[in-house]
């Protein structure tokens, strides 16, 4: 299948460098080069394909200046698309199809003295690339719509000529790809490794000495996919993969400007992980999020719960921030996060400036930031501390008793509601400060304003002691949302814009007659008609189990992005998600099934050139180190210290004393939790924004401030000091020495017991030979020592061991099991 | 003053002998545990531990590894001159101190006192608190005086200020875009207010790499004082798009100077580095078990750590500095202080970290300003001038660029007997790194309202900075979201060659 093989290449790089990180240090990776060759050594008669060859080339080079932004198309001349690069100029053409000799681009980009681009842009074409510009041109220099916003369509699966080795159809398009190149796949992981790797993944724990055992002894040919099977039902699966969507709408505890003060949203947390264990269907929750307040006439509440989506951006609290000022960045970054989750796609150009790469214009931006211009909310809200309720919310009484509490205030509520149609604007009114209140509708004060002031403050009184979400709802007077040029907020003459999907897209847009609102948006994003969704969220999936994504950018599938490594298996993943129903379970069971994701993850020589990074072929699986919150759960789940809770309010492990010293308004101490809650998953640690935790930090988590489709992986000095010295972690490894000490008399069973609760293994002799010499050791320095012993066997706040095991045996240990959690092999999934 | 011949020797000094002082360290505790367990390896190196196949494993080349002072020209694309300077020190006046009262003297504001600002300056003007108020002009609140034989103005508020007059640069003509603190910072600190992008230390280290294996390479120190104390957010040090490894890490002045930096209760140096040989021994075998080269970067990373742990505590042992040097700073060294901050930055810059960043929160004064900016000079004139003072006795100053100002100015208008965020004009100032001292560049209208004349962005202050380091701004670039992003963005922005010797 040479088309296949053709159609894998990647481009990214075929650009002229200006970017350090590619010539330089290729830490990042993402620009590979040696692709360039390949490509350019093909036989000269080879067809070029505009979107494999070409796009990415006048992407890179000449769409800044000859592209679809209309207010910056020098001389007049676009070359994105076939139309206008070919229409007559006067005599010639930009582009002749079929003749680079009379096309006057040609003739640019070869000029001795001052070629295209020119020199200001610091971007230079190869030869290569000028070799395969003219080559194109030859052949007629055919246009093709860009990959991303085609129709999904399934893909016919490629013959592979090892049937052996194909678990399912995901292998055929890996395989399709490695024999077409003379490449093996890589050998299948042993059971062991399959076993934490997948509990891992789906999981995010390791598996459990009962798993394992069970996993380790079926010999059956179904053993691995009944347990993959059995850890889809894991409840901790929904909490895992809660933490991949969280990263994406940028979920977290804290409002994110300034003040940083608390948002009470836990409870949106809490049904995702419940929906995603559910697997409900994904359209249903994506609608859900963007607007499930609009669904029906009465939403359920957990319809307004997962509205609350609409809530999660960064707000501020500043004095002397401007309304709307505040509103327009906040429109910007719904629509930013609203592109980059569902659509896979970067419009925060368009803020400004039609995008440069890509067919969003300006319009498209801010038709899109019209669906959320109607949301009623304060710009610059007027709470402060904790606890918090920004208007609109709702109750979410836990109990009979609080249920009764807030009936009343709530009937009230409903009839302020309905009595004034403007009642949102008047409860976003009394919710801002007081020099950023949006100006009321007439002959609402004083009668009806003090009434209902009087009725929001008796709900602000009960939301003190009971839950409260900020949940979404539109204004009745939508807001003016205008084009702001150069997304200058202060400029009030552009043009009045509705609610519309991109226009490139083809999706509805409004009419003077008919406004479309959020729920519109939302069917239309889960429709077949958005190619994106899709594509995007697949693309992730595929980073998330095989470590690098299909399509390089996992936030950004259109232009500047790049072409994916496999389009046909990026189409299949897509079309097996929408054709499953939207099931998420579907497609990741698909991955972790198929012998590719099962390929051992060990580099290989043959593979060193072509792909060091396992980008492009996933001849091999990835080995990752665990993210932030799978280390330090795993460690309290190996020394039993974990707390198998779901959901609730955000909780407050260990931090270093002095982190908050820079948050004021109102000045906080971190309240480190106690009890159970210091030991829940990491998954429920508070998420400050301006200062998140430091070992969440340094282990890549995120701000929670933008979306991530996929996160940094780093090694840092600082992560080993973490790991070696966070109290966490310590007390862990205490807490499993005293169990160690606790559970066997001779030192050997208790290594054993060691390796099997954390690796699941048995060790090996150096292993044993060498842990036994440090024993001693740390036994003789512990006993010259017993002050020190004292001390670490008492670290943390679980309960000390029992006063019948010598501490400097808890200690001695505590060393022993700080080297095994301290391990490579402990930190990475394989 | 002129140079002292001997400085650049006892650094190198400072630097041999806690290397060895490390060497000694590692050597005795490894060699108790080694000799029981691997007699005899216990007489080698930590490095050659590492065995050759994982030594020959494709390591990846990072830009840390290596000293900016051995990159040469031309070595990375946005290379483009010679370096003037090595590291920058920015004294982040946090909460937007007054130019007016500092270093932009207005006499028109004396005889326009409480009359209404002329329209045609402040008509359709962002503006933060005084929103929706009547605008009136506010009379300084200080006194100046033309200092040193540049006759540069400077307030007497700052007497140690004024003394080294002559050695720095005020620029009185700053323009920024951002006029509430929160998103000022990140502007200033990152070039945008999007969020995830890299601040200016993060790409300091992106480009040219740090100085010193043993330290952060981007180091932080936050004080307080003398008036409301805006938040800092730690995106202000954040890596955004690059690597965590270019990430500020935050010095603090209460527990572990650097978090986690200090071993467990119970747990001292032996027996800690005794846990750290076996982790990389261990890791080391497994090496031989499974082919990952992400082994080598892991057992690089504990050595380091563990050469953090003796490298931090040697950083904050102020028990050597020289007496009369801590009473010019005038602090007790390691009391969380602006004088203690910068007496560490100075520890730090003979260290060789790359970028250090002050911030001193206290210059908020929307009111009583007449007697709030003078606590808030107060706790940062002294030691500003003595920590220039100390470097350029160190021969240092010259390799060493010190920004010193806020997020951004003050309205020439009243907010009460204050004065609300002003963004139009301001003041800041720069010393050493090449920079021309004893000069006065730019300048505001005589309200102080716009800047009036050679006006400068905090983007070219950003793109001069750069140029300073031997960075052409325009090629520092990363590859972000499909675009070549800069910390400049993509407005034009110019280095100010007039302040440059």
């Amino acid at each position: 299948m040479p088309l296949i093989a053709a159609l894998s290449l990647s481009l990214a790089g075929c650009s002229e460098v200006t970017s350090p990180e590619s010539s330089v240090v290729t830490q990042q990776g993402d620009q590979p080069t040696a692709e360039v060759l390949l490509v350019a050594n093909k036989p000269k008669d080879e067809q070029i394909s505009f979107n494999r060859d070409i796009r990415p080339i006048l992407s890179e080079n000449c769409f800044f200046c000859h592209g679809p932004d209309k207010n910056h198309q020098e001389a007049d001349l676009r070359l994105d698309f076939f139309e206008p690069a070919t229409r007559d100029l006067g005599g010639y053409q930009a582009i002749v199809p079929g003749d680079r000799e009379e096309s006057e681009t040609w003739h640019r980009i070869i000029d001795k003295d001052d070629p295209m681009p020119p020199a200001k842009s610091h971007k230079k074409l190869t030869k290569e690339q000028i070799d395969l510009i003219g080559r194109w041109i030859d052949q007629g220099a055919n246009y093709e719509a860009h990959w991303s916003y085609t129709k999904v369509a399934k893909p016919d699966p490629p013959e592979v000529k090892n049937e052996q080795w194909v678990g399912n159809t995901i292998d055929r398009f890996i395989l399709a790809e490695l024999e077409a190149r003379g490449i093996e796949p890589s050998p299948q992981a042993d059971k062991r490794t399959l076993l934490r790797r997948v509990t891992f993944d789906l999981t995010g724990l390791p598996p459990t000495p009962e798993q394992a055992e069970a996993f380790m002894k079926n010999a059956s040919p179904q053993a691995y996919e009944n347990y993959v099977d059995e850890l889809l039902t894991n409840e901790a699966y929904g909490e895992h993969l809660a933490v991949w969507w969280l990263d994406q709408v940028r979920f977290a505890d804290t409002i994110g400007f300034h003040s940083d003060n608390p948002r009470n949203v836990w409870p949106y947390r809490d049904w995702v992980i419940r929906s995603l264990n559910e697997n409900m269907p994904f359209d249903r929750f994506t609608v859900m999020q963007l607007a499930g307040d609009l669904m029906q006439d009465e939403p359920t509440t957990d319809m307004l719960v997962a509205s609350a989506y609409n809530r999660l951006n960064p707000t501020t609290e500043e004095g002397g921030a401007q309304r709307k000022e505040y509103q327009a960045i906040y429109d910007t970054d719904r629509v930013t996060n609203y592109g980059e989750v569902w659509l896979g796609s970067s419009t925060g150009c368009a803020q400004c400036h039609d995008h440069k790469f890509d067919p969003i214009t300006m319009e498209d931006f801010y038709r899109l930031a019209a669906f959320f211009g109607s949301l009623s909310g304060a710009a610059v809200s007027v709470e402060r501390g904790y606890p918090r309720h920004e208007p609109p919310y709702i109750f979410l009484p836990q109990n009979e008793e609080e249920a009764q509490q807030i009936a009343d205030v709530e009937s009230r509520y409903r009839e302020m509601i309905e009595a004034q149609p403007e009642a949102s604007l008047v409860e976003e009114y009394f919710g801002s400060r007081g020099n950023a209140r949006p100006p009321l509708p007439e002959g609402v004060m004083p009668e009806y304003g003090k009434a209902f002031e009087k009725l929001l403050n008796e709900r602000k009184a009960l939301a003190d002691k009971i839950t409260t979400i900020p949940i979404a709802r539109d204004l009745k007077t939508p807001r003016t949302v205008r084009i702001l040029e150069r997304g200058n907020w202060q400029d009030e003459t552009g043009e009045v814009v509705l609610p519309a999907t991109p226009a490139f897209l083809g999706g509805p847009a409004s009419t003077q007659g008919s406004r479309l609102n959020r729920l519109d948006l939302a069917k239309w994003t889960v429709s077949p008609d958005n190619p994106l969704m899709a594509r995007a969220i697949t693309n992730r999936l595929w980073a998330k189990y095989l470590g690098n994504p299909l399509s390089s950018n996992t936030i950004d599938l259109g232009s500047q992005g790049t072409l994916p490594t496999h389009p046909l298996l990026l189409d299949y993943l897509a079309s097996e998600f929408r054709d499953s129903g939207w099931g998420l379970k579907h497609v990741i069971r698909q991955i972790v099934t198929s012998e590719t994701y099962k390929q051992s993850s060990d580099t290989r020589a043959e593979l060193a050139d072509v792909d060091p990074n396992n980008r492009k072929l996933f001849a091999r699986q990835s080995a990752m180190r665990l993210t932030a919150e799978t280390l330090r759960d795993q460690v309290l789940a190996v020394s039993g210290l974990l707390t198998e809770k779901i959901g609730g309010p955000s909780v407050f492990p260990y931090q270093p004393e002095g982190h908050w010293e820079p948050l004021n308004f109102p000045r906080r101490k971190w309240p480190t939790s106690k009890g159970e809650d210091l030991y829940r998953k990491s998954l429920y640690t508070w998420v400050q924004r301006t200062f998140p935790h430091p070992l969440m930090t340094a282990f890549d988590a995120t701000s929670r401030e933008s979306c991530i489709g996929q996160r940094m992986v780093s090694t840092t000095p600082l992560q080993a000091l973490g790991l070696l010295n966070g109290p966490t972690f310590v007390e862990s490894a205490r807490v499993l020495a005293q169990r160690l000490v606790a559970g066997h008399a001779n030192d050997a069973q208790r290594l054993d017991t060691l390796y099997s609760l954390v690796l699941a293994r048995a060790p090996r002799g150096n292993e044993r030979t060498m842990l036994t010499a440090l024993l001693a050791s740390q036994r003789e320095h512990f006993t010259g020592q017993p002050e020190e012993a004292a001390k670490l066997a008492a670290m943390g706040q679980s309960p000390p061991a029992a006063p019948d095991l010598d501490p400097v045996d808890v200690a001695a240990w505590t060393s022993i099991c700080r080297v095994v959690l301290n391990l490579h092999e402990t930190i990475t999934r394989n | 003053m002129t140079q002292d011949p001997q400085q650049p020797v006892r650094l190198q000094n400072v630097l041999l002998e806690r290397e060895q002082a490390e060497r000694c360290l590692l050597s005795q505790t490894r060699r108790k545990f080694l000799t029981s367990a691997f007699g005899s390896l216990g007489t080698l190196a930590l490095g050659t531990m590492v065995g050759p196949k994982l030594m020959a494993a494709p390591s990846k080349p990072s830009a840390d590894t290596a000293l900016a002072e051995a990159l040469p020209i031309g070595a990375r694309p946005f290379l483009t001159h010679a370096p003037k300077a090595k590291r920058v020190i920015h004294l982040c006046m946090a909460g937007g101190p007054s130019h007016l009262e500092t270093f932009d003297y207005k006499p028109t504001l004396e005889k326009m006192h409480d009359q209404p600002m002329p329209e045609s300056l402040t008509a359709g003007q962002p503006i933060a608190q005084l929103q929706g108020k009547a605008l009136k002009a506010f009379k300084p609140q200080t006194t100046f005086s033309k200092c040193g034989q540049s006759g540069t103005e400077i307030a007497d508020i700052f007497p140690h200020i004024q003394s080294i007059a002559d050695d720095i640069c005020v620029i009185k003509s700053m323009r920024t875009e951002q006029i509430n603190h929160d998103p000022a910072h990140t502007f200033f600190n990152t070039g945008t207010i999007r969020p995830h992008h890299p601040s200016i230390g993060s790409w300091l280290l992106y480009g040219l790499g740090s100085m010193n294996q043993n330290l952060p390479g981007f180091v932080v120190l936050t004080s307080w004082g003398g008036g409301q104390g805006q938040p800092i957010s730690a995106r202000q040090w954040h890596n955004g798009f690059l690597d965590s490894k270019y990430q500020g890490v935050k010095l603090n002045a209460v527990g572990d100077p650097v978090y986690y930096v200090g071993s467990p209760d119970g747990v001292s140096n032996p027996c800690q580095s005794e846990v750290i040989e076996a982790i990389n021994q261990l890791n080391q075998d497994h090496a031989k078990v499974v082919d990952d080269p992400e082994i080598a970067s892991r057992i690089a990373q504990y050595e380091l750590a563990f050469r953090m742990q003796v490298a931090v505590p040697e950083l904050t042992d102020f028990s050597k500095e020289d007496p009369k040097v801590v009473e010019e700073y005038g602090c007790k060294p390691g009391d969380g202080t602006f004088a203690s901050n910068c007496l560490m930055a100075r520890r730090l810059a003979e260290r060789g970290v790359r970028f250090i960043q002050l911030y001193h929160r206290g210059w908020d004064h929307h009111g009583g300003l007449h007697k709030a900016i003078r606590g808030t000079a107060g706790n940062v004139d002294q030691a500003t001038a003595a920590l220039i003072n100390d470097l350029k006795r160190r021969g240092m100053l010259d390799e060493t660029l010190i920004i010193w100002g806020g997020e951004f100015g003050r309205t020439p208008m009243a907010q009460g007997t204050g004065r609300d965020h002003h963004i139009k004009g301001y003041s800041m100032f720069m010393a050493g790194g090449g920079v021309k001292p004893g000069i006065t560049y730019g300048n505001t209208d005589e309200f102080g309202y716009n800047a009036s004349e050679d006006i400068v962005h905090v983007r070219d202050l950003h793109a001069t900075m750069l140029h300073q380091l031997g960075i052409d701004h325009q090629r520092l670039t990363f590859k972000h979201q499909g675009l070549d992003a800069k910390l400049t963005g993509v407005e034009h922005a110019k280095v100010i060659k007039d302040i440059l010797a």
